[in-house]
Order: structure tokens, then sequence, then C-alpha cells
């Protein structure tokens, strides 16, 4: 049960800074499962049913642009940084910078 | 295998809206099999789809607002009226029920009839929380629908419930509930018998046949004050809900309480005081029952016993209201 409450805890962490970590990998087109490979390579807990929603969700609010690649064996949707998007992209780790140093700072002090 | 994972995005978007199900599709079938390799065996496309969770999940992911019947917002409110409307609407519906199955039942035989009464009661109690239940979710839908959720609603600070200074305060809802009950009851028995006219005095003669008595009441004077009645019944009954939804005694509920306790001691005091209120033709055959006592004899001592009972009913209002209003005042202070 504690392990349970640890688990739930850390998801909760972890969610918030999920969205900055899919901003960062999409300076270069990538289509879903490209951008899910990548991100799990750099060891970033995502799911497939959780990543693809998401990068939707993104394009539909302006974050992402997309466009469909038919030169392929297969078509592609992919998906990449629309300048709002690296606005968005910039501030989110500006805020993410000074968030991470006062957390560092107020949990050393303890 | 091509058909396992053209059933699994099918399980998606049939739970999309439409205009989004073609594009959903395509997207997540390139995904799909992008993440197999080009000859897939039957087990490596299970563990993909398997991979993308359950359908139901994927598509909820997909929608962009969540959505609900009531939310969690709204839910506990749902849950309390819910409750409170299902033990008032089954005990009036298995009193009404009953009675009028036991009044007029189709069997002949004591058991027959005990069946009869027990089985459609208990069903009729059944269809009416069914309605009840589709009524009060109907009603919490629209306002769910109406607040968004409940996350915008405007909130005035100072409409906050003040909290209950004295136990005396709270109206326990048991009382509560059993007092709408009663009203109700109480109402619809009185609406009937005026409306109908029916009397049920009567008595039984030597052979066992049951003699109804002449109406007491005139029906037509009845009839011309019919609807104050009626209203002044409808507003006991509304008090009573009022005093269980507040759950305690405010100044709202005080002042509904004494308006409508006047309402209801006016349209008594009207009733008794109507001229021609009582039936001449009973007491006609009231006066050739009794020796010695005159047509003018009986219509006088009515007239008299009317006049006492306004006064009773004054008398009574005037302290109900007096003491409702200092117990109010008394326990404010505290």
């Amino acid at each position: 049960m504690d392990n349970n409450i640890k688990q739930i805890y850390q998801t909760e962490l972890k969610r918030g800074t999920l969205i900055l970590l899919v901003l960062s990998q999409l300076n270069e087109k990538e289509y879903g499962y490209s951008l899910l490979q990548k991100l799990v390579d750099k060891h970033v807990e995502i799911e497939a049913g959780t990543l693809y929603p998401l990068m939707r969700r993104l394009e539909t609010q302006g974050v992402l642009t997309s466009e469909w690649v038919t030169t392929t064996s297969r078509p592609r949707k992919y998906y990449i940084l629309s300048e709002f998007g690296r606005e968005l992209y910039e501030y989110l780790k500006e805020e993410f910078n000074k968030m991470t140093n006062e957390v560092k700072q107020l949990v050393r002090g303890n | 295998m091509k058909n396992l994972i053209e059933r699994y995005i099918y399980d998606v978007i049939r739970r999309l809206p439409e205009d989004k199900r073609e594009d959903i599709k395509e997207e997540l079938t390139s995904n799909i099999y992008e993440m197999l390799s080009d000859n897939p065996s039957e087990e490596e496309v299970k563990k993909v789809l398997e991979s993308l969770g359950h359908p139901r999940i994927l598509a909820n992911k997909y929608r962009e607002q969540k959505r609900y019947l009531i939310g969690p917002v709204w839910f506990d409110d749902y849950l309390l009226v819910l409750k409170i409307a299902f033990a008032v609407v089954a005990i009036i519906t298995g009193i009404s029920s009953g009675i009028g199955r036991a009044i007029n039942p189709e069997s002949v035989t004591i058991i027959g009839i005990l069946f009869e009464v027990v089985f459609y009661t208990f069903f009729d109690i059944l269809n009416a929380l069914l309605a009840v239940f589709a009524i009060v979710t109907i009603i919490f839908m629209v306002i769910e629908r109406f607040s968004k959720g409940g996350h915008h609603i405007a909130f005035d600070v100072y409409k906050l419930p003040k909290l209950p200074k004295a136990k005396q305060m709270e109206i326990k809802r048991t009382s509560a509930i059993a007092s709408v009950i009663i009203t109700f009851i109480v109402g619809v028995v009185i609406i009937y018998f005026l409306y109908t006219g029916k009397s049920i005095a009567g008595y039984f003669d030597g052979d066992g046949q049951f003699n109804q008595m002449t109406n007491f009441l005139n029906h037509d004077v009845v009839m011309s004050i019919f609807a104050l009645i009626v209203i002044s019944i409808i507003a006991n009954i509304a008090l009573e809900v009022v005093k269980l939804l507040s759950g305690r005694w405010t100044v709202n509920v005080l002042l509904v309480h004494i308006f409508v306790k006047l309402l209801g001691a006016v349209a008594a005091i009207i009733f008794l005081t109507r001229p021609g209120m009582i039936n001449p033709d009973f007491i006609t055959e009231m006066a050739s029952y009794i020796e010695g006592m005159s047509f003018s004899t009986i219509e006088n001592g009515f007239k008299i016993l009317f006049i006492m009972l306004c006064f009773l009913i004054g008398l009574a209002t005037v302290v109900d209201i007096g003491s409702t209003t200092y117990k109010y005042f008394k326990n404010e202070k505290k």
C-alpha cells in the first residue's frame, strides 16, 4: 500500500514535465511512433496510448503543426513545433528552470 | 491479423465525434503499423494493441474534454436529493397505492386481496421510484450542463449558509420527511372528500345494509372556495418541503412558516363562516331524527360551533406563530 502511494505521487510529479519533454523533441519533425521511441530511448516513461492523443491535442491548440507524408512506404503524419510552439517551449523551459532552482533550494534546506 | 488491427481501431473511433473519426483512424493505423515489424506475427500484433490500452480509455484520451452526466462537483447533492425524493415518494406511493388497492380489490378471497395489495403496491412503488430517479437525474444533468462542471460558478462569500447557532435551530431530516408525507396524505384526503362531495358518515341498519347519510356540507358552497383550500394545502406541503430542504430554521423559513400558517387559518375561517356551508337537507334530516329540535335550533347550534372553531383556529395559529417566532429569536441570540 505504501508503494502504491509512492507510485501515485511519483506519477503526479512527472506528469507536469511531460509536455516540456515532448516539446523538447519536436524541433525536428516526428511522427507518433518515432517520437515515442526517441522519448523511450531517453528514459521518459510514456505510453503510446497517452502520447498519440497528446500530439493531436497539441495540434488543435496550435502548438504543433502536422503534415501527411506519403512518399514513404506507409503514409506518416509528421508533427513539428509551430511558431507558437517554439515560443511556448522557451517559456516553459524558463519556468521549469526557475522552478527547479526554487525547489532545490527548499528541498536542500531540510 | 490485419482484421485485429481494424477491429481495435474501429472500437476506438466509434466512441469519438464523427468528424474526427477518419483522421484519427488514419493516424492510428499508420502509428500501429510503424510499431510492427514488416511481417508481424499475431502475437506481436496482440502485444502492440495491448500496449495502446483499452479502446475505451484510448478514445477517452482522444476526446478533448471530459464528459459527465453528473460530475463530481454536483454528485453529493444529486445523491442527497435522490435519497430524500426516494424516501418521500416510496412512502407516499406505498400508502396511497396500498389503500387504493385495498379499497378496490379484484380478488374475492382474503389471501388473494393480500397478494394483490402487496404485489401491486410493490410494483407501484418501483414504478414511482424509477420515475423519480429519471426526473432527478435529468434535473441534475441540466444543472451540470449549465454550470459546466461547477468550476466557474460565481460565488458570493456572504451567501454562505450561517452556522447553526443552536441545536434547536436544526430541523431533523426524519421528522421533516414525516411532515411532508403526513401533510401530503391529509391534504389529498381533504381535497378528495371536498371535491367529490362524498359523505363517509352513515350507519348500518338491522339488515346489515349501509345507509349513507346526506352530505353534511353544501357542495356548491364548498366548490366556491375550493381553489383557496387547494392553494392553502399546497402551500402547507411546500412549507414542509422548504423545511426539509433547508434543514434548519432561518429567517426565510420562519417567514414562509408564518405566511403559510396565516393563509391556512384564513382559508379555514372563510370556509367555516361561509353562509349556507351546511347542507339544509342534512339539517332537515337531523331534525327528523332528533325529537324536540327544530331546523333553526340545529342550524344555530352549528353556527355557534363553527364560530367557536374559528376562534380556536385563530388562537392556535396565533400561539403557533408566536411561539415559533419566540423560539427562533431566543435561539438566534445564543
